[in-house]
């Protein structure tokens, strides 16, 4: 069960990486580029995003800094650091080959080889 | 956490989250729906505010303390660094007066064997071998106090032992680099020696 939850909770922080490396971004914009990118498939609870945003800055994959939001209030933004540019290009790497395998094992057919 | 920073953190938190809920109303009252109603779906999909907040200083406040818990280790550090920054180039500038002071003394004596016939190059190694000697025996005086200090350092350094032999291989090339430096300018003086010039000045 525990191995699920951190497995959702990775693949959070990876998506996380992905909308910040198109541009700085505050919380909430993190969260509507989610949605922007997933045509809104992806069910986020949005609470969780920023245990996920803290836990990425602590790590230094990310940096915050604060400024003006599109309707002139204060926000936090977010952009990317190299060592999250390398994390997020790691992480894509082994995610796609993970999700060839799966595909490839759930592709196959009987009597195939 | 100190007090104003845990103040400061709680602060920024309340500031980040309100805008992403009150960002979120916004939206959904843009989209038509009435204020109430959007400030209920947004606590909803927001989920426990209380529980979230609890994560977050998690996330954030391990590695703080850790910074924290180290931080008297890391001025130790840098100021035993600054220390020996500021030993070796008093070594180099005292190394450096000692044999400038030493080519003056024997201007004679190397006007004399270049008038004999030795070269420059050999004038410049007279002089170069001073240094080494000189910091030959600094090196002669310096293991043995490594050694002795060492019992006293162990305590600061985690992991370090008593001979740690990367690290002393390292001071001793660069106390060498540093003192055939210093050497090196006096050396080329007595290199450069006119040898008239120099028998004359006795």
């Amino acid at each position: 069960m525990k191995k699920q939850v951190e497995l959702v909770q990775g693949t959070l922080d990876m998506l996380i990486l992905k909308a910040v490396s198109l541009g700085g971004l505050h919380g909430y914009g993190v969260l509507l580029r989610l949605q922007q990118l997933t045509g809104g498939q992806l069910q986020i609870q949005q609470g969780s995003l920023y245990p996920a945003l803290y836990r990425l800055e602590r790590q230094g994959l990310i940096a915050s800094e604060w400024g003006e939001s599109d309707n002139k209030r204060k926000a936090k933004f977010y952009t990317l650091t190299a060592a999250g540019r390398k994390q997020l290009k790691a992480e894509a790497e082994s995610w796609n080959r993970f999700s060839l395998v799966v595909a490839s094992v759930l592709g196959a057919v009987p009597g195939g080889s | 956490m100190s007090f104003w920073r845990r103040k400061k953190f709680e602060r920024d938190m309340e500031v980040e989250l309100g805008f992403h809920i009150d960002s979120y109303v916004d939206g959904l009252v843009r989209f038509g729906i009435d204020r109430g109603e959007a400030e209920r779906r947004a606590r909803l999909e927001f989920g426990a505010l209380e529980a979230t907040k609890d994560e977050c200083r998690q996330a954030s406040t391990i590695a703080r303390q850790i910074r924290q818990s180290l931080r008297n280790e890391r001025l130790v550090m840098a100021l035993s660094t600054a220390f020996g920054v500021l030993a070796l180039l008093l070594a180099c500038i005292g190394l450096y007066g000692v044999l400038a002071y030493a080519v003056t003394r024997r201007t004679g004596e190397i006007g004399i064997r270049m008038a004999l016939g030795a070269t420059g190059t050999e004038m410049i190694w007279l002089i170069l071998r001073e240094a080494l000697a000189l910091a030959a025996s600094g090196v002669a005086i310096g293991t043995p106090a490594v050694w002795l200090l060492a019992h006293l350092a162990r305590a600061l350094l985690f992991g370090a032992g008593l001979f740690d032999l990367p690290a002393f291989a390292c001071a001793l090339l660069v106390l060498l680099v540093f003192a055939a430096t210093a050497g090196i300018v006096p050396a080329r003086r007595a290199g450069r020696l006119d040898p008239m010039s120099a028998l004359r000045c006795e």
